[in-house]
């Protein structure tokens, strides 16, 4: 199906299959009207055979969480079914399914792609992300989805231009920072390589974020605000100082099967997976996740890359290097033996 | 024997505890036999008063007003939708107005203009920078759950407005005073709720959902009804001649809420209370007054003002409290993520290689500002050599100069001359009618017609009222027709006039011995009454001269 880009008029890549997708911050995409997200991994070999010798997850429900928001979005690129899928990302959620389902999962710069009808949850944090299962895909949708939207006052007028990338990639003189110390609990998190700076991270996210604001919201939103601008002036001082980009792992685990995940309260368990993804949001810098190995159980694990502002280009050919390097393993999926297994169609009523 | 405790107010008969208080008096002590009672100049149930308290004489009001102008534009402030009075309800809504999600707002640049044209017509000063806030509350008829307004930092500040109050025994002395002008802000106006009793429910109308407002702040150096409704006329004038917003207060294109308090002068303010819903400048004026009545009542009485919203019912002429008294609302303001800071530009500061239509420049606005009122008025005064309280009149009323302007061009009267005609005679057949300038029936044209036949003598002066008359009920014959039909010719027939001279001084007698006798001024009774025989056609020249004539 081709369509024209309504601002060039160019021929473009068309979006013509529409995944569940949650509104949401923190979820395993397990709570949408159709149902719950299933992951794909949870149905390839590589995890079948792993759960015969390791005993885990065997009882019914078996099956593995997207981890969200954007569980269906990733879920769909992971299961073949489509060349690319858009989700949404506030504090993680594309990065976070991508690395669940292993695929590549891209958050541009705040700025750089138009939020017109994008169902906003912080507006000042949301972007549109972008799912394939290569970081040329995520290239190339980048091209198309990028530049300034008169129905988007946000969205900047910038000379960046659509990049294709090197197949050929030199790291020789990249500088790639790693953060030293990381606490996962909320209250703080240590950043940034050269300097360490204990940054009350979480703890900003969750002012910003959740609905805490009452009549002293000037005292808590000012003063996140604060915070937010020291984590982006200290982003802007590691990359002054040498730093090309930054790598941390995308989540804290590999996917959870969904009996476990409902174990624990929701908000708990989710309150740490966006630990690593947060940052970028409040800064507004373009970060992509990337698949690099299986667990010990058989299901993707991810890094994340986090770039300088409107550099996708830089960030994207330096996640093209690691994904060569890697050679992540594609996924085996043995639909015809699980059929029995698949769900049902529900007659789910449209609200 | 205790001293009794309860006593009758010898005053106003009140049974009266020590220390109670009836409505003017206290009673401070008592024993068996007297007790003491105080009017509360001495003693009050508040703090030490002042002597002057009970006088109302010493009371002044001061008054605030909070003003919103709808602006005069072709669509919405943030959205697309067109902007139109009376539309079929929910007719101009777009996606963003009904707040749905996914949709975000645009700034309308002719909105944006017109806010600076309007600032800089007050004199305030332009914040190049200013910055969008959301105001949050939970109404119906706020589909977002917040308006998006400028709460810190508005287009404008720092503005003044100059206006004439007339004062006087006759409303002919102009007494010019103005009034600081706090900021000006860009805002979005909210839906109509409109409340339906009878079946017991809310209709929600979202056309008027988005509409760019312009909230004009004045300070309080109003101090009466009067000065507030003389204030909002000049800006509904200035409004009016900009083409920013058509001001029309009863269907809502300008709507003010005024903040009264009174307080003795050298005394701090008063508690203020703020009045709504007064929609025509006339009703301004009288919700005010009574207001700063009210709350000198109050006082006087010993009483306390309440800080509270009360509307204005024009039937009864009083304001009432309003239904629903909240406590102090918080609003949570916070910057609006969705739009960037508002940038205006002057010559100094423009970009170089700036698209024209994405800049907006505010010397190039003041250099293409049309003519303020104000300066109209003193133009028409040095050009005309019209009194200022005439030009006042000419300005005032929509069309009236041009109407001035055109019969000066046909006629060679006097601009003297003809401004009374317009303002007296035209103006008030028109209002008389209720018509405008442009629904008169007696063109420019023919008024000059008139005015030549009057100065080349054809008629005396009160038959061309005559004739005026007449010719506004039968707008299609010409002043000559009438007065040839009428028969208001101005007869200078000396043997006519003679006769008719010697009649009247025959038939008083008394007065020509007064005249005889140095009292020149009985000669006007006189000749009104030979005007008066001659039913106002007879040349009044050669009247007096005969008169004269025959008298010495």
């Amino acid at each position: 199906m081709r369509c024209l880009d309504p601002r060039s008029g160019q021929d473009t890549c068309c979006i013509f299959w529409h995944a569940t997708m949650i509104w949401g911050l923190w979820s395993g995409s397990t709570d949408g009207i159709f149902g719950p997200v299933r992951n794909p991994w949870g149905y390839s070999r590589q995890y079948k055979e792993k759960l015969i010798t390791t005993g885990q997850c065997k009882e019914e429900p078996d099956w593995v969480i997207t981890g969200g928001s954007s569980g269906g979005s990733a879920a769909a690129v992971a299961a073949l079914t489509c060349f690319a899928a858009l989700g949404s990302d506030t504090g993680g959620s594309t990065r976070n399914p991508a690395a669940h389902c292993g695929v590549v999962g891209l958050k541009p710069t705040y700025g750089l792609v138009s939020r017109h009808g994008l169902i906003p949850l912080v507006n000042s944090m949301d972007v549109p992300g972008i799912l394939t299962r290569s970081v040329d895909d995520a290239a190339t949708v980048l091209g198309v989805l990028h530049g300034h939207d008169p129905k988007d006052s946000t969205t900047v007028h910038h000379s960046f231009e659509s990049f294709s990338l090197p197949d050929e990639v030199d790291v020789k003189n990249i500088s790639i920072g790693i953060p030293k110390e990381l606490q996962p609990s909320t209250q703080a998190v240590a950043f940034i390589s050269p300097y360490e700076y204990p940054m009350p991270l979480a703890k900003t996210g969750r002012i910003l974020n959740s609905g805490m604001i009452d009549r002293n919201y000037d005292r808590y939103f000012v003063k996140a605000q604060k915070v937010r601008r020291l984590i982006a002036e200290d982003f802007i001082k590691v990359f002054n100082s040498g730093v090309d980009v930054l790598l941390t792992p995308t989540t804290l685990s590999d996917a959870a099967c969904y009996k476990d995940f409902i174990k624990e309260d929701n908000r708990t368990r989710s309150a740490q997976e966006d630990i690593f993804t947060q940052s970028a949001n409040m800064a507004g810098l373009p970060a992509v996740s990337i698949p690099v190995a299986l667990s010990a159980r058989n299901l993707p694990v991810s890094l994340q890359l986090i770039g300088q502002r409107f550099r996708e280009v830089d960030l994207l050919t330096i996640a093209k290097w690691f994904e060569q390097q890697v050679n992540f393993e594609a996924i085996d999926l043995q639909i015809s033996d699980n059929i029995e297994k698949l769900p049902k169609k529900k007659t789910a009523s449209t609200a | 024997m205790a001293a009794p405790l309860v006593r009758a107010c010898g005053f106003c008969a009140v049974k009266l505890q020590r220390g109670g208080w009836c409505s003017k008096y206290v009673l401070i002590s008592t024993n068996t036999f007297a007790f003491t009672i105080v009017r509360p100049t001495t003693v009050s149930p508040q703090s030490k008063p002042s002597p002057r308290k009970n006088d109302p004489k010493q009371w002044v009001g001061v008054v605030g007003l909070e003003i919103h102008a709808q602006i005069h534009s072709n669509t919405k402030l943030f959205s697309g939708a067109r902007v139109q009075f009376s539309a079929p309800p929910n007719s101009l809504v777009s996606f963003f107005d009904a707040s749905l999600p996914g949709t975000l707002p645009v700034i309308n640049r002719r909105c944006v203009e017109a806010a600076v044209m309007t600032s800089l017509a007050l004199n305030c000063s332009i914040n190049k920078k200013s910055l969008f806030d959301r105001k949050h509350y939970f109404y119906a008829d706020l589909p977002a759950g917040y308006q998006i307004t400028q709460h810190r930092l508005p287009i404008a500040v720092n503005g003044s407005l100059s206006y004439s109050h007339l004062v006087g025994q006759k409303w002919n002395q102009a007494v010019v005073k103005t009034v600081r002008i706090k900021q000006i802000q860009l805002e979005q106006d909210s839906g109509k709720s409109l409340h339906d009793d009878t079946r017991k429910q809310t209709l929600i109308d979202l056309n008027r959902a988005g509409v760019a407002l312009m909230e004009i702040v004045m300070e309080p150096d109003m101090s009466c009804g009067e000065e507030a409704a003389a204030a909002v006329r000049e800006l509904q004038l200035i409004l009016q001649a900009l083409g920013t917003c058509q001001g029309n207060m009863a269907e809502g294109q300008l709507r003010v809420d005024a903040n009264i308090s009174v307080h003795q002068p050298g005394d701090p303010l008063g508690v203020r209370t703020e009045v709504k819903n007064i929609n025509s400048a006339r009703f301004l004026a009288k919700a005010i007054d009574f207001e700063i009545q009210r709350q000198i009542d109050v006082l006087v009485n010993g009483g306390v003002v309440h800080n509270e919203t009360r509307t204005f019912d024009f039937k009864l002429g009083q304001t009432i409290p309003m239904r629903d008294k909240e406590s102090l609302q918080d609003y949570r303001f916070i910057p609006e993520p969705n739009l960037p800071p508002l940038i205006v530009y002057d010559n100094e500061s423009t970009p170089v290689n700036a698209d024209p239509q994405q800049v907006i420049n505010i010397d190039l606005i003041r250099k293409n500002l049309p003519e303020l009122p104000s300066a109209k008025r003193t133009r028409l005064v040095d050009q005309y050599g019209i009194l200022p309280e005439h030009s006042f009149v000419l300005v005032s009323e929509d069309g009236l100069t041009e109407y001035f302007v055109s019969v000066l061009q046909e006629t060679k009267a006097e601009p003297k001359k003809v401004i009374g005609w317009v303002i007296k005679e035209l103006l008030a057949l028109l209002k008389h009618y209720s018509l405008t300038v442009s629904q008169s029936h007696i063109s420019p044209s023919s008024l000059a017609e008139l005015l030549n036949l009057l100065e080349m003598g054809v008629i005396s002066s009160p038959a061309a009222k005559q004739v005026f008359l007449l010719m506004w009920k039968e707008c299609d014959k010409s002043p000559q027709q009438i007065v040839k039909e009428q028969d208001l010719g101005l007869v200078q027939n000396e043997k006519i006039l003679e006769e008719i001279c010697q009649n009247v001084l025959d038939g008083h007698l008394e007065e020509v011995a007064a005249i005889k006798k140095g009292n020149k001024r009985v000669l006007n009774k006189l000749i009104g009454l030979v005007q008066k025989e001659m039913k106002g056609r007879a040349d009044p020249i050669m009247v007096k001269t005969l008169l004269e004539r025959k008298i010495s």
